[in-house]
This record gives C-alpha cells, sequence and structure tokens, in this order.
C-alpha cells in the first residue's frame, strides 16, 4: 500500500506547485480586485491549503468545476507529507 | 513526448478540428495565421503524429534563451529563420528536405503574432515562396480562438481544401499564388470577433509562451 501512497503522493505534489502557481498567477490577473484584494489574497499564499479553496468557491474566481476541485490537491498534498513525517502509514 | 503534450494541450484548451479531410498526400505545405505561442502546440494536438510538421520560422536564433526558446529546443521539429544570418535559398533547402523526406512544413505566414480573431496580418515572403519553389500543395489553415487563452476556451482548428502550387513560376505567379494563400486562410476566419466572458480563468496562459516583443505589442494594442 506505501508504494500506492507515496505514488499518489509525488502526482499531488506535482499538482500542487502547479495549483499555487496557477493561484497567485490567477490573482495577480483579477482587474476586478481591488489593490487591497489583491494584496490579501496574494499574502493568503502562505496559509495556500486554506486560501486556494477559499478562492476557488467563494473569491469570484468563477474557476470551472475541474479547477475548484483541484484546488484541494495542494490540501491533501500537504496532509499527505506531514502523515508521512509523523509515520501514520507506519 | 508528443503524446503527452497533446494530453495537457487538450486538457488545458477545449481544441477542436475540422476540415482534416482536406489533408493531400505529403509532402505538403500547412500555412496558418498566428495569435499565440501556444499555436504550434494547439495544431499538434488535434492532428495525426504522421505525417510530421515541421515548423518554419522561430527567429530566435538561440535556442538556449528565454522559457519560451527552451521549449521549442525541447519539442525540436522546426527551421530556425534569422533575416540577417540566414538567406532565403538557404531556407529554401532546408525547406526541400522536409518534403524530400515526405514531412509536411508548417509556417505562420504572417512572421508574428497578430491580436485579432477575424483579421490576418500582411504575410512574410514565405509562404509563397516555400511552396513555389517546391510545387508542392498548399493547405490553407485557421486556429481561431487562440488570442486570448483561458482554461478549457473553445479553440477551433480549421483546414481548407489544398491549392495546387506546381505551375507558380515567376515573381507575378508568386504573388497571386500569396493572395489566393491568404485569401483561402481569410475565409475560415470568423467574420466578427467573437464576444469574449467577463471571467477568464487561468488567463495568463495567454502570455505564457509568446515573446516579451508579442507582450509589450499587446499592451500598446487600443
Amino acid at each position: 500500500m506505501l508504494p500506492v501512497i507515496w505514488t499518489a503522493f509525488a502526482v499531488l505534489a506535482v499538482g500542487g506547485f502547479i495549483m499555487i502557481a496557477a493561484y497567485w498567477l490567477d490573482v495577480q490577473d483579477r482587474a476586478d480586485l481591488s489593490v487591497r484584494a489583491r494584496i490579501g489574497w496574494s499574502a493568503g499564499v502562505l496559509l495556500f491549503p486554506l486560501t486556494i479553496p477559499a478562492y476557488a468557491f467563494v473569491g469570484g474566481a468563477e474557476w470551472p468545476a475541474f479547477l475548484r476541485v483541484a484546488s484541494v490537491v495542494p490540501a491533501i498534498a500537504l496532509a499527505l507529507f506531514f502523515a508521512f513525517v509523523f509515520g501514520v502509514f507506519g | 513526448m508528443w503524446g503527452a503534450v497533446r494530453v495537457l494541450v487538450r486538457s488545458l484548451f477545449d481544441v477542436r478540428v475540422s476540415g482534416l479531410e482536406h489533408w493531400p498526400r505529403p509532402p505538403f505545405q500547412l500555412v496558418a495565421n498566428h495569435h499565440n505561442g501556444f499555436d504550434p502546440m494547439l495544431v499538434l494536438a488535434v492532428v495525426p503524429l504522421e505525417p510530421r510538421i515541421t515548423w518554419f520560422g522561430p527567429k530566435e536564433a538561440d535556442f538556449s534563451r528565454g522559457f519560451k526558446n527552451r521549449v521549442m529546443a525541447v519539442f525540436g521539429g522546426m527551421i530556425p529563420y534569422h533575416p540577417e544570418r540566414i538567406t532565403l535559398p538557404s531556407a529554401v533547402r532546408a525547406v526541400r528536405r522536409v518534403f524530400a523526406a515526405g514531412g509536411v512544413l508548417g509556417i505562420f505566414a504572417e512572421g508574428r503574432i497578430g491580436f485579432r480573431e477575424s483579421e490576418l496580418l500582411p504575410f512574410e515572403e514565405g509562404a509563397a515562396a516555400f511552396a513555389a519553389a517546391s510545387g508542392v500543395p498548399v493547405v490553407p489553415c485557421a486556429i481561431v480562438g487562440s488570442t486570448r487563452l483561458w482554461f478549457r476556451r473553445r479553440i477551433e482548428i480549421r483546414f481548407g481544401p489544398p491549392l495546387r502550387t506546381d505551375a507558380v513560376r515567376g515573381r507575378e505567379a508568386r504573388r497571386e499564388l500569396d493572395a489566393r494563400i491568404r485569401e483561402a486562410v481569410a475565409a475560415l476566419l470568423p467574420p466578427t470577433e467573437p464576444p469574449l466572458p467577463r471571467r477568464q480563468p487561468l488567463a495568463w496562459l495567454t502570455d505564457l509562451l509568446n515573446g516579451a516583443d508579442d507582450v509589450a505589442r499587446r499592451r500598446d494594442q487600443p
């Protein structure tokens, strides 16, 4: 089971990095955001497991369903990372 | 490698193709309009892997500099052209080698990217010259929807009926061929600019593979 989880983690980690970049660039591209809102969402990247889903679902991003689902990928990847760190998988 | 690119491009964008039945037996020349650095990949995402398309005309001679150039260097299948260092006859020789191998030459006849879906920029001399020099048919191609890119944008790759070039001799005939090619590509374009949606998710994809000069030109657009 462990190799499967490792593989899933690797794929999700790569996807997570891509989502963080996609989130950041999308925020910078939002002409409808005020400067304060853009600074807020940009700073929010430090809390990316929470802010990316928040941005996707309630941040006015109007992302299609696929991206909304993918917005939780960084959070899942981070959770798996800490699961490995704390030996959850034995 | 190309399989992965096709999956990636078709995941990012909703790419549709029409007119593939117009493709003659290779060799032939594909003449397309140009809106974005993604254009070669958009075409390759929807056409058969064989015959292979070799793209003519990336102007950057040094493929080790810049993100766009590095991407192009990884994928290969190009004949770089630098007007100050490579003469037209030597470019024609390189093109003839593609045709001699039964390949397809792809060329963006405008020579630089345009920013309107329904209009063409003036053509450079290469498209008609290569076709006339080699006598291969020209397949007009219109890429519709790549001026601005966003996640899952619908992009249409349209191919028109091939144009014969085997009886083209002399400057006047080349000019007439150039006009025919332009007319054939223009006929595949939409009559008016399509409306853009208010929100364009991941709109930064538009300039991801565009050169700095193209980005600057877009910024200066009215």
